[in-house]
């Protein structure tokens, strides 16, 4: 049986870590509060800005003639690559959130037959993927500090400008969508090319005739950029308020599993304390009685 | 029949700013202010910056200050996208002139490395919010 002193260490080294993870639990909901404010109040208009591009690019009645949009005539290119875009954390200590989006990741690339290149974005996709045989070809880290529209543009001009290079015929996004503190799921969403095949997904009536100014010409590149731009920003802040809504459940749980590890310990030190008193007991009478 | 009204929708990245059931929707187009009553037909617009005033049952509106989006009608649905958009109450004053202030001074220094675009966006964009401001304190003053 332990001693009295050991448990007594450890009940000390337990209480500490529950400070820890106590003092983590608060720090990520005062986080997570504010990146899910944030993440809730865009998503009306981003859901909304891309029902109405969808809308356009339905609605148009000649084919589009932009890089960034696939015609439904022409066949997928054989033998070229696909980029994958993964968002991950840049720490740890939040849940199963990133091995899921790994796991979700790695089994969607095995249904996929091509090949892929990875753009790690997060320290922990980072190291997912330097350990995969994937090339990893561009590596980046805090996107998910402060995520801001003007560095989600940065971000896909970046990769427009790889997509329009050539290299790729497609281009996909990972993400862990938010659903609340409890629920993130895990999600691969198609960047580029913006496909005339998917019309009217996210659209209420297929085609509508609509009257378009300035004009149809005009605008579709920028909307297209936009759509893009709002997409990587959307990500990120789902990204992270899933990383403080996760960090915040597994800090609270561990708090609480901190705490019912003190009590067995508790409850441990005491019967060795009363273990010892007793013995001591018994010795002393043993001893008084052979008098 | 009942009086058919538009569902308006007026959405900015950080955060929707109204949804209302409104009679009209007075919004300025790509090509000037437009105004837009249910039964419109479907339209997709750029917006410049200016006045959004959404007029509900009863005359009574809502009035927006917006910078720069789309706007998109389709089934008396009225969906509107801006990157800037503020409530009239909100609008800083204040902040405003300064803007204006700044951008006049850029402009008036016909400098080669001043993006002039820009600047007169900056200045137009001042120039309306003060404007809007002035429209409905003297629309309020009149009316009590």
């Amino acid at each position: 049986m332990a001693n009295q002193r050991d448990i007594k260490r450890r009940i000390g080294i337990v209480a500490n870590t529950q400070k820890i993870t106590k003092a983590m639990k608060l720090v990520a909901a005062a986080k997570f509060a504010k990146a899910s404010y944030a993440v809730t109040s865009s998503r009306p208009y981003s859901e909304s800005f891309n029902a109405m591009v969808l809308n356009l690019v339905a609605s148009s009645s000649t084919e589009i003639k932009s890089p960034l949009v696939k015609s439904s005539s022409s066949d997928q290119a054989e033998g070229k690559k696909s980029l994958l875009v993964l968002l991950s954390t840049d720490r740890g200590l939040c849940g199963g959130l990133n091995s899921n989006l790994f796991k979700h990741v790695q089994s969607w690339m095995n249904e996929q037959n091509q090949q892929m290149d990875i753009y790690a974005w997060g320290r922990k996709a980072n190291s997912w993927a330097s350990k995969r045989n994937n090339s990893v070809v561009d590596r980046k880290e805090k996107l998910l500090d402060q995520p801001s529209y003007a560095s989600a543009k940065v971000l896909v001009d970046q990769i427009i400008e790889v997509y329009k290079s050539g290299e790729y015929d497609s281009v996909y996004l990972a993400y862990n969508k938010f659903i609340n503190a409890l629920t993130q799921t895990p999600q691969v969403t198609p960047m580029l090319p913006l496909s005339m095949g998917d019309l009217g997904e996210g659209g209420s009536d297929g085609k509508t005739d609509y009257i378009v100014e300035p004009s149809f010409a005009d605008m579709i590149d920028t909307l297209i950029m936009r759509r893009l731009y709002m997409m990587l920003f959307q990500a990120m802040l789902e990204g992270t308020a899933s990383e403080h809504g996760s960090r915040m459940t597994a800090m609270d749980s561990a708090t609480s599993n901190a705490d019912e590890v003190r009590k067995k310990l508790t409850l441990q030190y005491n019967r060795a304390r009363q273990a010892a008193i007793t013995t001591e007991l018994t010795e002393i009478i043993s001893g008084a009685e052979a008098l | 029949m009942a009086q058919q009204l538009l569902k308006v929708e007026v959405l900015s990245p950080e955060k929707p700013l109204a949804k209302v059931d409104a009679v009209s929707v007075l919004l300025p187009g790509a090509y000037g202010y437009m105004e837009i009553l249910p039964r419109h037909a479907p339209l997709i617009s750029e917006l410049d910056c200016g006045h959004l005033k959404l007029t509900t049952t009863g005359n009574e509106s809502s009035d927006f200050f917006i910078a720069g989006g789309y706007v998109e009608v389709t089934n008396n649905i009225v969906r509107v996208l801006v990157d800037v958009g503020e409530s009239v109450q909100d609008i800083d004053s204040a902040r405003a002139e300064a803007a204006l202030v700044r951008a006049s001074k850029l402009l008036s220094k016909h400098q080669v490395d001043v993006d002039l675009a820009r600047a007169h966006y900056a200045k137009k964009r001042a120039e309306e919010r003060l404007a809007l401001v002035k429209l409905i304190a003297a629309h309020s003053g009149r009316s009590h």
